[in-house]
């Protein structure tokens, strides 16, 4: 099977160049300063914002110029096709927690909280490729509506490359599994900037440009999509913006 | 994990210097380290060492239950051991996130990227398989750990050999190597992890970065390529960089790296099939620790290194300042400022009356015996001291890093100074007394 057809299509019907269906919410908890809940195809993640507060555990740990930020990445036992043992704490889910860091620090105005703290955790409810995407861009709402500053949005996307030459953009599970190389960008889409960079498996160097191109293009696209849904969420919770009213 | 801690002159001068096109070890920005491998006894062991990053690189293998998902695929697990060892910051027993990076990013290099034919390793489908383990140990954390772990572990992986295996239908029997050939493993590209250190914004790019380099530096790079320019795993670390141009740019410069790092391992590997094949006595990892030297086990004091070019230039700059007042100084010193001073049978020195300036030692008081009972001897003896010195050799102390107390102090001979003598900053003149 390719991982996509001589008519363009992909094996779930979509174009080389399309997303997968975002929904997304903010505030879906009470108990967290912020949250959100946010699928992109079959893949489901929550984010939880606590913070800035006083530092946890030892005192040692605060920073005197800037904000520890703490993040967990955790994936539920029943969201992949096989049980998992234990949702955190394998190597794969370190390694996301520290690219999770990563990218929310890159966009944090940690110099505003000396000495505090801010944790960001996030549950993947169904893994169906792209989870790290959809905890960044997950993250990035939850830490809006937790009201922390931000430099601006952080909104991951993948991207692949099919047959050795079509780039595709935001990819499934299934494309993973069919061999098919994956990019992951983490970019702040105003300017441009790449926060974190990652990819598996292999293709040609020639290649990277054009991939991560779309990938960025990915980002972009994704950015849109989060900014109405914290526009119509302000709008819904009632607090008086002007300019958006006007809108 | 503790943090490397710098100082902040230490990342200043670093940085300035990289943004003057230098390094502290005086190599160019796309240099590497020296780079050897020395395989052990035994298939599939080796040390590599980058520079002072020393890393053991093990592969073992045993037979296991393959995973449900890929029932007819062999099992390869990397393991990265970073422990206190390796550098003082790191602490034993717990994971730290440097070791789960490594690990991860070797993971991708060789497991995901399919370097290694996983199919080949199948014994019985769904109920045997081969699963290759390879263990890293890191020895010493002088930056680029990733770089030395990939080399390490591509060259131990090309380097083992499974045991042959038969089915008998009911069971397998798995033949030692005196009654079968083992097998090597089947590797369809060699990947290679190129490290960089990015400072300014991108402008500077720097290949196989120190530990100093690498802490300083804003944007750390890994880029795992193979022989064949195929892209094999991707990291990026520390602040966001501007432009996707700057990794497409590093990619390609990996790329050729990458291509010199394969076919040294390849070379390397080469040659300890050549020994192994001429029933010569393999070396063994003994012979990259056992060393006949009194230097064996000597470190450089300090890490600042100037080129040669550079070096001749300062010499220049500072004989051209000083010459003029260099003839009358000569003069001074050759004549009535030095004395002979017996110091037993058959020996003597030539002692300067001058003041010896502070911080380059004072004049050994220990040999000059003046009235001793040496002396009272040397009147006997046949040995008679003329006041004639027929050959004088000059030592020549640069002074080039100012009065620190590492200070670099390189030693000319005379016939490349051109009979040419140093500023009055360098006032040690030895002349070696002949009888």
């Amino acid at each position: 099977m390719d991982l996509i057809s001589d008519q363009g299509l992909r094996v779930d019907g979509r174009r080389a160049g399309e997303l997968r269906r975002i929904r997304c919410k903010l505030g879906v908890y009470d108990q967290p300063d912020g949250s959100a809940y946010l699928e992109q195809g079959h893949t489901k993640v929550l984010a939880a914002v606590y913070g800035p507060h006083q530092i946890r555990g030892s005192r040692t740990k605060a920073l005197q110029d800037s904000v520890v930020i703490n993040c967990q990445y955790s994936m539920a036992t029943f969201s992949t096709g096989e049980r998992k043992k234990r949702p955190r704490g394998d190597r794969r889910s370190t390694e996301m927690t520290m690219l999770l860091k990563q990218a929310v620090s890159a966009v944090i105005k940690a110099e505003l909280y000396p000495r505090s703290q801010i944790d960001v955790f996030l549950e993947v409810l169904q893994a169906d490729g792209g989870n790290y995407c959809a905890c960044v861009n997950a993250a990035t709402l939850a830490l809006i509506d937790a009201g922390i500053p931000l430099r601006e949005y952080v909104v991951a996307c993948t991207a692949s490359l099919a047959n050795g030459k079509v780039p595709l953009v935001d990819i499934s599970h299934l494309e993973e599994t069919m061999g098919g190389p994956n990019l992951t960008v983490a970019a702040l889409p105003l300017s441009g900037q790449i926060a974190v960079m990652e990819m598996s498996q292999r293709f040609h160097i020639d290649h990277l440009e054009e991939v991560t191109q779309l990938a960025l293009q990915g980002c972009r696209d994704i950015y849109k999509i989060l900014d109405k849904a914290v526009k119509e969420h302000l709008l819904e919770t009632g607090d008086f913006f002007p300019q958006l009213e006007s809108n | 994990m503790k943090e490397l801690i710098v100082s902040t002159c230490e990342k200043n001068f670093i940085r300035q210097a990289v943004s003057q096109g230098k390094r502290l070890d005086g190599r160019k920005f796309d240099d590497l380290r020296k780079l050897d491998i020395k395989y052990g006894l035994e298939w599939g062991s080796c040390v590599t060492t980058l520079g002072s990053t020393k890393v053991v690189a093990q592969v073992s293998c045993d037979v296991q239950v393959p995973k449900t998902s890929r029932p007819n695929e062999g099992l390869l697990f990397i393991n990265v051991e970073l422990s206190g060892m390796a550098s003082v910051h790191f602490e034993s027993g717990k994971i730290n996130d440097a070791e789960v990076k490594i690990n991860r990013i070797l993971e991708k290099c060789f497991r995901e990227s399919k370097c290694i034919d996983l199919e080949a390793l199948c014994i019985v489908a769904e109920e045997k398989v081969w699963n290759v383990r390879v263990d890293l140990n890191i020895l010493n954390y002088e930056g680029n750990v990733v770089g030395c772990c990939s080399i390490a572990a591509l060259a131990a992986l090309a380097h083992f050999r499974h045991p042959d295996v038969t089915s008998t239908g009911e069971g397998i029997i798995i033949h030692s190597e005196a009654e079968r050939d083992a097998i090597p493993l089947t590797i369809h590209h060699y990947p290679v992890a190129v490290s960089f250190a990015l400072f300014d914004q991108g402008k500077h790019i720097i290949h196989d970065p120190t530990a100093l380099e690498e802490h300083v530096s804003d944007v750390q790079l890994v880029v795992c390529v193979n022989s064949y320019r195929e892209l094999c795993g991707l990291y990026l670390e520390g602040s966001s960089i501007k432009t996707v141009d700057l990794v497409v740019r590093c990619s390609s410069q990996a790329a050729k790296i990458a291509k010199r790092l394969v076919d040294y391992v390849r070379d390397t590997l080469q040659e300890d099939q050549n020994v192994r094949n001429s029933n010569m006595q393999v070396p063994g990892l003994v012979s990259c620790v056992n060393e006949d030297s009194l230097f064996a086990l000597s470190q450089e004091r300090l890490i600042i290194k100037l080129t040669d070019r550079e070096l001749q230039e300062k010499i220049k700059e500072l004989t051209t300042e000083t010459e003029e007042k260099l003839d009358v100084e000569m003069k001074d010193c050759s004549n009535e400022d030095m004395k002979i001073v017996s110091t037993g049978p058959s020996s003597a020195e030539l002692v300067s009356n001058l003041d010896v300036k502070v911080g380059l030692g004072d004049k050994n008081a220990w040999m000059v015996d003046e009235g001793g009972d040496y002396s009272s001897e040397s009147e006997n003896s046949e040995v008679e001291l003329v006041q004639e010195v027929s050959r004088h050799e000059k030592v020549i102390q640069l002074e080039l890093s100012g009065d620190s107390e590492e200070e670099e102090v390189t030693v000319l001979k005379p016939e490349n100074l051109e009979q040419r003598d140093l500023s009055q900053k360098l006032p040690k003149k030895k002349k070696s007394g002949k009888k």
